[in-house]
C-alpha cells in the first residue's frame, strides 16, 4: 500500500496528459482509463477526480461543454490552449523529476 | 452497452436526491458518474439492485461532503480547501505510461529511456508560498506605487473600474522579474493590457504583468522567483510607461500590496 501523499501532486498532471491525448472526456471515462492504464492499480475516487477537474476550470486550464446522453446531463472537459501549455510543462517537470530521484535513490528497474 | 430504463433512472436520482447538500451542477456530473458506475455493473451481469448497492456505497454521504468541501469556492476570500483524503488503493508498483512522448519539452538527459523508469510517483505540487519576489527593482512599498488596488476612475476610458491590481511608474526598458516560481501560461499581446504575461504558481496563485515593451518568455517556460521575464513599457490602454502588476488567487484579483516583502 502507498503513501497517498505520493500522488496527491500528480493528479492534476494525469488528467492534463489524458485531456491532451483523448480531446474531450468527461468525468467517468477519466477514472475508466486511469484504471485501464494503470491495469488495475489505480482507482481514482470521485473525491479526487472531480475538484481536480473544477479546479482546472477555474484555473483556465480546461473548458467544458454538456451534452443530453442516456436520460441526463454529461459534462464534457476539453483543455483550453494555456491547459494545451500546462499539460506539456508539467509532464516534462514530472519526468525530470522522476529521472533525478531515480539516480539519487538509485533504484533499481528490474521489478 | 444498453442504457438504463427510465426507472432505474430515476432510482439512482432519487437517491442523490436524499443527500441534501448535494445542488446542480454538482449533482448532474455525480448523476451521470453514478449511471456510468452502474451501467458498467450491468454490462457485467450484475442485477441492478447489486449494482445499485455498490455504488451507494462509492458514493455516500461522506464522499458528497468531501467532494463539495474541495471544490473551490467562488469568494476569493476563502481559503481553498485541500483535496481531502485521497483514498486512491494501489496494488502494485509498476506504472507503466504509453511509449508516446509529448510533442515538445523532452529533459536534456535522456539516458533513461521512459519505458524503463520506475513507477515512482512524487508530490509535483509543494506547498509554494504566495508569490512574494518583488517584480521591480523600485522598492515594493506602497508609497512606491502610483495606482493602487480597488475602484478608481481608469486614466485613459475614464470610467469607475476595478484597478485588478497595483502599478509603479518606471522608465521604459525597466527590468521586470517573475514574483514567484513557476511556469508561463500566456505570454504576448492581450487587449488593454498590451504585452502580458501571465504565471501560475500552484494551484491558488497566478500573477499578471501588463503594458510591457518586451515580453522574454514563451508559453511553457519554468520560471523561478526573481527571474527576468519581461521590461516595462506602456502598450495597451496606458498613459505613460509603467508596470501594471496583479495577483490571482482562486480566480479573482487580490491587493498584491498583501504579497509583497
Amino acid at each position: 500500500m502507498h503513501d497517498t501523499e505520493l500522488l496527491k501532486g500528480t493528479l492534476k498532471t494525469i488528467v492534463l496528459r489524458l485531456l491532451a491525448e483523448e480531446g474531450r472526456m468527461y468525468g467517468y471515462q477519466i477514472t475508466q482509463r486511469v484504471r485501464e492504464l494503470s491495469a488495475g492499480e489505480l482507482e481514482l475516487t470521485e473525491g479526487a477526480l472531480y475538484p481536480t477537474l473544477h479546479k482546472l476550470e477555474k484555473a483556465g486550464l480546461v473548458t467544458t461543454e454538456k451534452e443530453r446522453v442516456g436520460g441526463r446531463m454529461r459534462k464534457y472537459y476539453r483543455l483550453s490552449p494555456q491547459g494545451q501549455a500546462s499539460a506539456t510543462t508539467y509532464l516534462a517537470q514530472f519526468q525530470h523529476f522522476v529521472l533525478v530521484m531515480n539516480r539519487v535513490l538509485q533504484l533499481k528497474t528490474d521489478q | 452497452m444498453s442504457p438504463l430504463t427510465p426507472e432505474q433512472l430515476a432510482a439512482i436520482t432519487h437517491y442523490l436526491d436524499r443527500l441534501p447538500r448535494l445542488t446542480p451542477p454538482l449533482k448532474e456530473e455525480l448523476l451521470d458518474h453514478l449511471c456510468c458506475a452502474v451501467e458498467d455493473q450491468l454490462a457485467r451481469g450484475a442485477s441492478f439492485a447489486d449494482a445499485l448497492a455498490q455504488v451507494q456505497g462509492l458514493m455516500n454521504e461522506n464522499e458528497v461532503d468531501e467532494i463539495i468541501h474541495s471544490l473551490p469556492k467562488n469568494r476569493s476570500k476563502m481559503i481553498q480547501a485541500l483535496l481531502g483524503v485521497l483514498t486512491i488503493s494501489l496494488t502494485g508498483f509498476l506504472f507503466p505510461w504509453p511509449a508516446a512522448t509529448p510533442p515538445s519539452v523532452v529533459p536534456d538527459t535522456a539516458e533513461c529511456p521512459i519505458s524503463e523508469l520506475p513507477a515512482l510517483m512524487p508530490p509535483l505540487v509543494v506547498d509554494w508560498a504566495p508569490p512574494s519576489h518583488c517584480p521591480i527593482d523600485m522598492g515594493c512599498t506602497e508609497d512606491r506605487t502610483s495606482s493602487g488596488f480597488g475602484m478608481r476612475i481608469h486614466p485613459v476610458t475614464n470610467e469607475e473600474v476595478l484597478h485588478r491590481g497595483i502599478d509603479w511608474r518606471a522608465p521604459l526598458g525597466t527590468p521586470v522579474y517573475a514574483a514567484g516560481p513557476g511556469h508561463v501560461m500566456q505570454a504576448g499581446q492581450n487587449g488593454q493590457y498590451g504585452n502580458y504575461i501571465r504565471l501560475v504558481h500552484d494551484d491558488t496563485y497566478q500573477t499578471a504583468y501588463a503594458h510591457l515593451s518586451e515580453v522574454l518568455v514563451k508559453v511553457g517556460d519554468t520560471v523561478e522567483a526573481g527571474d527576468l521575464i519581461g521590461r516595462v513599457g506602456s502598450s495597451g490602454a496606458s498613459i505613460g510607461s509603467h508596470l501594471h502588476y496583479e495577483v490571482i488567487k482562486n480566480g479573482s484579483p487580490v491587493n498584491p500590496i498583501a504579497y509583497l516583502p
